[in-house]
């Protein structure tokens, strides 16, 4: 079987790095774009992180060398054959979105809620309402503080709060050349709100501005 | 910080018991990049239709653990105090 990295318009593999389990990669090319893989005798993926990291190695390494639509971690299929009917059946799907994400990277943006004590724990219902109430003024507050970094970037994904966390995370897909000027506003946003904890991460592969509108 | 006069068994009722100290920068980076990493890889990407398999095991315990990290290290940060587990 063989795990299955990503799709690219770059056809051809340099000096790249191995993959999963220390796969060699290999690539099958149908009119102009290619499925990046590593084939295995048996293959377990867990969501370990080193295997992750192997993962998003490989999404970088391509990405030096042109557009980039990575794969969800685990994909497996049976064999290149299989992948290559996937090229021929949505080649046109993926030429789409690799013109979306030419030259850029998605970079990850995290903010920390300030939710404050509950030093006074009131009634159960009073003290959900003051908390649900308090959490959507910490999020049209990260709202606030995240707006200059919008123009900076050629699409911007919103995560959903998940529950029992602390922080709104949002991607930005930014132009390889705006990384810099991005960082740079994030350093100035920390600067200016010294009261929350802002984060930036990547350049991550494209994950979150492949999905074509619906998921 | 003020130095504690010894050391304080907490409350065991209260889910906000368990002090704890904000972990050294760098160590909170790397969780920060790994839950990223995390957001991106399993809930990111393309989905292949058709003849596939998804291999992924024990994704739900690995994220939520590393969230209920994150959300810690958070809380942490604002007031010494970790979520309950």
């Amino acid at each position: 079987m063989i795990y299955v990295y990503a799709i690219t318009d770059a056809i051809e593999l340099h000096d790249e790095p191995s993959g999963v389990h220390d796969g060699p990669l290999q690539a099958i090319e149908h009119e102009g774009i290619a499925g990046v893989f590593s084939s295995h005798d048996q293959l377990e993926v867990p969501s370990d992180p080193e295997l992750l990291w192997a993962h998003e190695r490989v999404v970088d390494h391509l990405m030096e060398h042109g557009a980039v639509l990575p794969l969800r971690f685990g994909t497996v299929l049976s064999d290149p054959e299989a992948l290559r009917a996937v090229l021929d059946k949505d080649g046109a799907r993926f030429a789409l979105l690799l013109s979306r994400v030419r030259g850029c990277v998605e970079l990850a943006v995290r903010v920390g809620l300030t939710s404050s004590e509950p030093g006074v724990v009131a009634g159960g219902a009073d003290y959900m309402r003051e908390r649900l109430a308090e959490r959507e003024q910490e999020e049209d507050a990260a709202d606030r503080v995240l707006a200059p970094l919008r123009p900076l970037a050629r699409a911007t994904a919103r995560r959903p709060v998940q529950a029992g966390t602390t922080t709104v995370s949002e991607s930005y897909l930014v132009p390889r050349a705006t990384v810099e000027p991005f960082a740079a506003e994030v350093r100035a946003l920390q600067a200016q709100n010294p009261g929350l904890s802002i984060s930036c991460t990547g350049p991550w592969g494209p994950y979150s501005f492949v999905d074509g509108g619906g998921r | 910080m003020s130095p504690r006069p010894g050391r304080i068994s907490p409350a065991p009722e209260s889910p906000h018991a368990h002090r704890v100290s904000p972990p050294p920068s760098a160590v909170r980076q790397k969780d920060i990049a790994l839950i990223d990493l995390l957001d991106r890889l399993l809930d990111g990407g393309v989905v292949l239709a058709g003849d596939i398999t998804l291999a992924v095991a024990d994704v739900d315990l690995v994220y939520v653990g590393l969230r209920a990290l994150v959300s810690s290290v958070a809380a942490a940060e604002r007031q010494g105090v970790t979520l309950p587990q």
